[in-house]
């Protein structure tokens, strides 16, 4: 049996390490994009006209109670629940 | 005139398929059956399984040369999108066009169970070199380990396209079994109080992030990688007609007509290169009924290929569970090591089984969503994978 372990050896290493790199640095460019995207968004936000200030005149909405942002949250982690399900069964089809 | 009418029966018989059929046509056509079974009756990836076994019955059908080896006839042609490496990037459009990325990009680190992933594809490089394969056919027997189809047909298709349809076999019936072949590795290489880790919620993304995630990644990896532009471009091409919003035309067409109908010239045309030659590696003379031919098919790559690709399958497996044991050390318990299984790019079969194993442990753990960024993950990494193989060893 003749194997070139010199060729074996590299496609092993160069296989691994170029594939581990290739995705670190697309993590660190996500990482960049989210921020980017991130600051725009924000600047974008900070561009609209400010909403908070209104007249005190206005009645008070009666504030929301804390509970209610878990079953907000909780909804919206099954609301991500659902699609993902819904996004692999169309997958599947 | 009887005798005419006699002679052209005896004419008829010796050109039909009955006095030229040889046992292994025999034999291929029995198995062609076992796999439109298993497709049919059994569920195992029917989209490519049911083509690729109607495909080897056709090529075995004797005189009718319908290989795709046999010049001149339609399977021959249509294998040509094989040949030349058309097929495989279309369909990993339409793939693209039905992935979400957004788990990934919001947790960018299961980048790295994506490539942990990988490692059963190079270590059943060697495997396969042990077993007396040259290294372009352990680079495509390895590359099953990556639990893309696609992928394994492309880089088959260029390193060693005699073993297409063995290959091709192996890939998808694996694939299929992966909720059966990953949780006996996830619960070994785990713990009870791993598995039962509640991650936390991931942050949403933004549009604008799911727009430019596919053109910097089709950018960043045709640079460091030419031979994974192919398959890693129209994958992104695909993402990016779903994330943009402004071609639904095109977004629908890519994944629905335009995918189906190359997976039916792809299952097909790979199918009927499934000859008994190279399937079963015996010859039309070879007799079924001495033991030296069964010896042989035995011996044959065929079997080899499937022993070797059940072992990427797990080692991928493997790979991604223990780097995933790895991030959970390093996050001090927030990172559950079962999502790393699915770092096999069985999109998005292995998300599920990652989801169903953690369920077990603890029934309000919701793992699907967390385990989907390391599964596409993998169908990145394995096309990265398969470059570097098309590169080195093409």
């Amino acid at each position: 049996m003749n194997i070139d372990w010199t060729l074996a050896g590299s496609v092993i290493f160069s296989g691994l390490v170029i594939v581990f790199a290739v995705l670190l640095i697309l993590i660190a460019l996500v990482i960049i994009c989210s921020k980017i995207t991130a600051a725009i968004s924000n600047g974008a936000a900070k561009k609209a006209p400010p909403s908070a200030n209104k007249p005190t005149n206005q009645p008070k909405k009666p504030a929301a109670p804390a509970a209610t942002n878990q079953p907000a949250m909780a909804a919206q982690g099954e609301e991500d629940e659902i699609a993902a399900v819904i996004a692999a069964a169309i997958h599947c089809m | 005139m009887w005798e005419r009418f006699l002679e052209t029966i005896r004419d008829l018989a010796l050109d039909s398929g009955f006095a030229s059929v040889s046992g292994g046509q025999i034999l291929m056509i029995l198995i062609s059956f076992v796999l439109m079974y298993l497709a049919i009756k059994k569920g195992f990836e029917p989209l490519l399984l049911l083509p690729i076994a109607f495909g080897m019955l056709l090529a075995n059908l004797p005189v009718a040369g319908l290989s795709s080896y046999d010049e001149g006839n339609l399977i021959y042609y249509l294998y040509q999108g094989v040949k030349l490496g058309v097929y495989p990037p279309i369909i990993f459009l339409g793939i693209g066009c039905m992935t979400d990325f957004g788990p990934l990009i919001a947790r960018p680190s299961s980048f790295l169970m994506g490539a942990a992933a990988q490692l059963g594809i190079f270590i059943t490089f060697v495997g396969a070199l042990l077993l007396g394969f040259n290294p372009q056919e352990a680079g495509s027997i390895g590359i099953i380990g990556g639990a893309d189809g696609p992928t394994a047909i492309y880089t088959t298709s260029i390193l060693a396209p005699d073993l297409l349809g063995s290959i091709a076999v192996a890939a998808y019936s694996y694939m299929a079994l992966v909720p059966i072949i990953q949780p006996p590795i996830m619960k070994l290489l785990t713990t009870k109080k791993e598995r039962q880790i509640v991650m936390s919620q991931l942050r949403p993304v933004s549009k604008l992030e799911k727009i430019v995630f596919p053109v910097a990644v089709t950018v960043l990896v045709s640079f460091i990688v030419p031979s994974a532009a192919s398959l890693v471009g129209m994958l992104m091409l695909g993402n990016l007609f779903k994330e943009s919003g402004v071609v639904d035309r095109l977004n629908k067409t890519a994944q629905n007509e335009l995918m189906n109908i190359v997976t039916i010239f792809l299952g097909t045309t790979v199918g009927a290169t499934a000859t008994a030659e190279r399937f079963l590696g015996i010859t039309p003379e070879d007799n079924l009924l001495l033991p030296s031919t069964w010896a042989k098919i035995v011996t044959s790559d065929t079997i080899k290929i499937v022993l070797l690709g059940l072992c990427a399958f797990a080692l991928g497996t493997a790979g991604g569970v223990l780097f995933g044991k790895l991030m959970c050390w390093a996050t001090k318990g927030k990172v559950n090591p079962l999502i790393g299984s699915a770092g096999v790019s069985a999109v998005p079969m292995a998300a599920r089984v990652s989801q169903k194993v953690g369920q077990k442990e603890n029934p309000g753990n919701f793992l699907l969503m967390h385990a989907m960024g390391p599964n596409v993950s993998g169908v990145i990494g394995s096309a990265v994978a398969a470059g570097v193989l098309i590169s080195v060893l093409g």
